[in-house]
């Protein structure tokens, strides 16, 4: 009996103590200021340093502004992440996030919390110790961005966010590493001019001269002509013949009338979901595609499964260079030259600016906002930026005659994610301006890496404007018809008619939606984005 | 001396008083401490967040909280029942539940009665163990496994029916066609051997009596099996069902959604990643929470009804 009490006191006190121990807050120590940071940008745990309270970049941080930064990584989507956190009002003292602007998810999510008061204006805390801070604002982004999501009227002068790890336009390197890759053997035993597929027609007829060919992967099993990335990934590449290029700016078009409408009524998309069903239809595309995890097409891309690859030069080497390109050299995926546009543009249009930015806001509860802006102003500085990049002067870099930095010592030997176990480059996400060009030596690429770049090099045309999804914002309606209209649906519907057995079951899903959009009232925001511009014709706008 | 014989003495019996509850707890008290984690659990994760249902009938504000939101009452019903895709949601829900319960729901009473027929222990525990293993694997590994094993692209089961009867290669886990039976049959595979582990129980609590009795009157295995087995765990089989009626409004959300692909998505959205999709991962709890409770009630009045039904025909019931 005495040893069954004892047992059960054991076994409640265990349970009891379990429960409890979860509960309770972190206290500074020796006079440090303990601030939480959570990182809402799924898969920054990979940068974490091997040590995250006691490392090289983490202690210059504490000696210059008294504050330790506990970082906190997502392992949920990003939308999740922020919906639960405002939800259930768990905040930490800090989070960075993605602010793409327009009509994008996070974006929506951080501004409602912004107007519903979930987050700290921080105006009068960096008038007073947010000097660096502020002198990087805007740096680099795009004009209607920090119009309309930045400093949106309904903000009432309140500045919430804090643009981070901006890039000034001449700090900016163009590349372009992003093709369709086939096979070299296949490409030679059909012998193919890499030059010379340009268009969506092009890709299709190869496609259906590897379908007959026969080709085999490197386990002897049939090839897939045309690879997709997960969940529908890259499919893209195959249709690019039916993008309009000039109106690739936002989610908004203008047909020949001067009619504004929303991509999702395009007569093109139309063009580019019949293709497609084509595609599928024909077995020229891989049916598994649309819903396969990464891993798993990454598995058929290092066992030479697929003939065409839609991804990057840099994708490619992790995935196959110490599998496929070991096992079976001749596999080895070369790029085909870039894919025109419709009626065959073959500049690429972006905006002069970025449209979007990763941001850093202080939810409202937080009792150490003051902390958290004097460490950012510390990191937002020139010498901070450095730290996080590069870690301490004379000890991991050096600062050479031409004012690049450079590694020295055993850092000079290690690749990045060697560095982040000394927590050079694992806080990334809190520095400021970013000067890429005037810190960095030019880098000495491996001899295909720049080959490949140089044969996709871009012909980019910069422009300036109003994005005129921005117009629709201020319309009433615009969240309901969103929320019909919601990127989840729309992508689950193409999906739908890329795989219908007929062109007319395809359409016919495209048309379900756009009835039901219409019916939300979606014409009534095109005609707030026309009577816009008539009233507003000196701004010059992009679709 | 004679002898006096004495009756011994019968113990006398007496009716005590009624026990105060808590004289009865201070007599099993071990036993309700051994309780009281769990029952702290239960009132801290189930009832005390019971109040969140309101979300249901409030348009939820971030800054407001749960009982800070307005009262809009029964908007979100409302709102799903009009939506365009209400009764395909109905309708597939249904379809993959009553055809679990049909098709599945007898797979684990036989699989018992199966292994309670083998007679060489050992070879009975390593039955039991393989059967009940599956159940332990997370749903997410069990669907890969399948995904490779039916892959159109070098999966086995295509290549043997490639090789043994000339098929041509089906995207088993993809196609429309193919959807319920591969619910079905995964699932079985899956869940059959720890299912059947209540009705092992159940068979080993029958009284060893009734199958000599029946076979003196000349049962072989069959008939005992007919009519002392399943007879005897007839209240345990009741009582599953019973419980199985209140989920009929949802499916199991796992195996559901890593099945979902776009080819079979009208079949096999169901009201579980219904909400998921919509309402946990587009933050709207207000309409998630609607539905979710939409579905719960729904299952509350089928389970109350059954266990009526049940208790009239059968004096089995849950309550």
């Amino acid at each position: 009996m005495n040893t069954k009490k004892a047992l059960s006191m054991l076994l409640a006190g265990t349970m009891a103590a379990g429960m409890l121990s979860g509960c309770g807050e972190k206290t500074g120590t020796d006079g440090i200021e303990e601030i939480t940071f959570l990182t809402v940008w799924q898969g920054d745990s990979v940068m974490a340093p091997e040590n995250p309270h006691d490392n090289m970049v983490l202690n210059k941080i504490m000696e210059e502004t008294g504050v330790k930064i506990n970082v906190e990584y997502n392992g949920v989507t990003e939308i999740e992440r922020l919906n639960t956190m405002f939800a259930a009002g768990d905040f930490p003292d800090l989070v960075s996030c993605a602010m793409w602007g327009m009509d994008d998810t996070s974006t929506g999510i951080i501004k409602k919390a912004a107007r519903e008061e979930m987050i700290m204006p921080l105006n009068d805390l960096l008038d007073q110790y947010g000097e660096n801070i502020k002198a990087s604002y805007g740096v680099g982004l795009s004009e209607d961005f920090v119009k309309f999501d930045l400093e949106d009227e309904a903000f009432g002068g309140n500045q919430y966010f804090i643009p981070a790890g901006g890039l000034p336009l001449d700090q900016r390197t163009e590349y372009n590493e992003g093709a369709l890759f086939i096979r070299e053997d296949i490409a030679k035993a059909l012998n193919v001019d890499v030059n010379a597929v340009k268009t969506s027609d092009d890709v299709y007829k190869l496609m259906q001269q590897i379908a007959a060919a026969g080709f085999q992967d490197a386990n002897g099993g049939p090839v897939i002509p045309g690879g997709v990335l997960h969940s529908g990934g890259g499919l893209g590449q195959y249709y690019t013949s039916y993008v309009d290029r000039t109106q690739g700016f936002c989610g908004l078009y203008m047909d020949e009338n001067g009619k504004v409408g929303d991509d999702f009524f395009n007569p093109l998309l139309d063009k580019q979901t019949l293709h497609l069903r084509k595609l599928f239809a024909e077995e020229l595309l891989d049916i598994e595609g649309l819903s396969q995890t990464a891993a798993r097409a990454q598995e058929k891309i290092a066992t030479g499964k697929y003939a065409l690859v839609p991804t990057s030069w840099t994708n490619l080497q992790t995935w196959c260079a110490d599998t496929l390109y070991v096992t079976n050299p001749e596999m080895k995926y070369i790029p085909l030259c870039s894919q025109t546009g419709l009626n065959g543009q073959t500049k690429t249009y972006k905006l002069g600016g970025n449209g979007g930015s990763q941001v850093l806001f202080i939810p409202r509860e937080s009792k150490k906002a003051e902390a958290v802006i004097k460490v950012l102003n510390y990191l937002f500085s020139e010498e901070g930026t450095k730290l996080i990049q590069y870690g301490i002067e004379g000890e991991s870099y050096q600062v050479c005659e031409d004012g690049t930095l450079e590694f020295i010592g055993e850092y000079a030997n290690m690749n990045t994610k060697e560095r982040y176990k000394y927590g050079i480059g694992s806080y990334v996400r809190l520095c400021g301006v970013q000067y890429p060009k005037k810190w960095n030596k030019p880098e000495a690429l491996p001899e295909e890496q720049q080959a490949v770049r140089d044969f996709l090099a871009p012909d980019i045309e910069y422009h300036q404007g109003i994005r005129v999804s921005y117009l629709e914002l201020s319309h009433p309606k615009v969240y309901d018809i969103r929320a019909v209209k919601s990127n989840s649906r729309m992508t689950e519907v193409k999906q739908k008619a890329y795989v219908a057995k007929t062109d007319e079951e395809a359409l016919g899903y495209l048309n379900e939606l756009r009835q039901q959009v219409l019916d939300a009232g979606i014409e009534e925001l095109w005609k707030s984005v026309e009577d816009y511009m008539a009233a507003h014709p000196e701004e010059n706008y992009l679709f | 001396m004679q002898k006096i014989l004495q009756r011994k003495k019968e113990p006398e019996f007496v009716i005590e008083p009624k026990k105060t509850v808590w004289k009865r707890i201070k007599r099993y008290r071990w036993l309700y401490l051994f309780l009281l984690p769990l029952i702290i659990h239960q009132i801290v994760f189930r009832y005390s967040t019971m109040y969140g249902v309101l979300l249901a009938f409030k348009d939820f504000k971030y800054n407001a909280g749960i009982l800070g939101s307005p009262w809009v009452g029964l908007k979100y019903f409302d709102q799903f029942v009009h939506q365009y895709n209400f009764w395909q949601l109905i309708t597939n829900t249904l379809r993959m539940t009553l055809s679990s319960l049909i098709f599945g729901f007898p797979v684990p009473i036989i699989l018992a009665l199966l292994i309670n027929e083998v007679n060489a222990p050992k070879t009975k525990k390593v039955i039991q163990t393989f059967t009940y293993l599956p159940h332990f694997v997370s749903w997410v590994v069990v669907i890969s496994i399948f995904q490779n094993l039916l892959s159109p692209h070098n999966g086995l089961i295509n290549e043997f029916l490639g090789k043994v009867f000339g098929m041509e290669p089906k995207y088993f886990m993809g196609e429309k066609q193919y959807f319920l039976p591969a619910y079905l049959l995964i699932g079985m595979w899956k869940e059959a051997g720890w299912g059947s582990i209540l009705y092992l129980a159940a068979i080993t609590g029958v009284n060893p009596e009734l199958y000599e009795a029946a076979e003196l009157d000349g049962a072989g295995r069959w008939r005992k099996v007919l009519h002392v087995t399943i007879p005897c765990i007839l209240p345990t089989v009741v009582i599953k069902l019973l419980l199985n009626m209140g989920s009929l409004m949802g499916v199991g959300f796992d195996q559901v959604y890593l099945m979902q692909t776009p080819q079979n998505i009208d079949i096999s959205e169901a009201i579980n990643t219904y909400v998921m999709k919509e309402g946990v991962k587009q933050g709207n709890y207000s309409f998630g929470t609607a539905v979710g409770l939409f579905q719960s009630v729904i299952g509350m009045i089928l389970m109350a009804i059954s266990n009526k039904v049940s208790k009239t025909l059968s004096e089995t019931s849950l309550w």
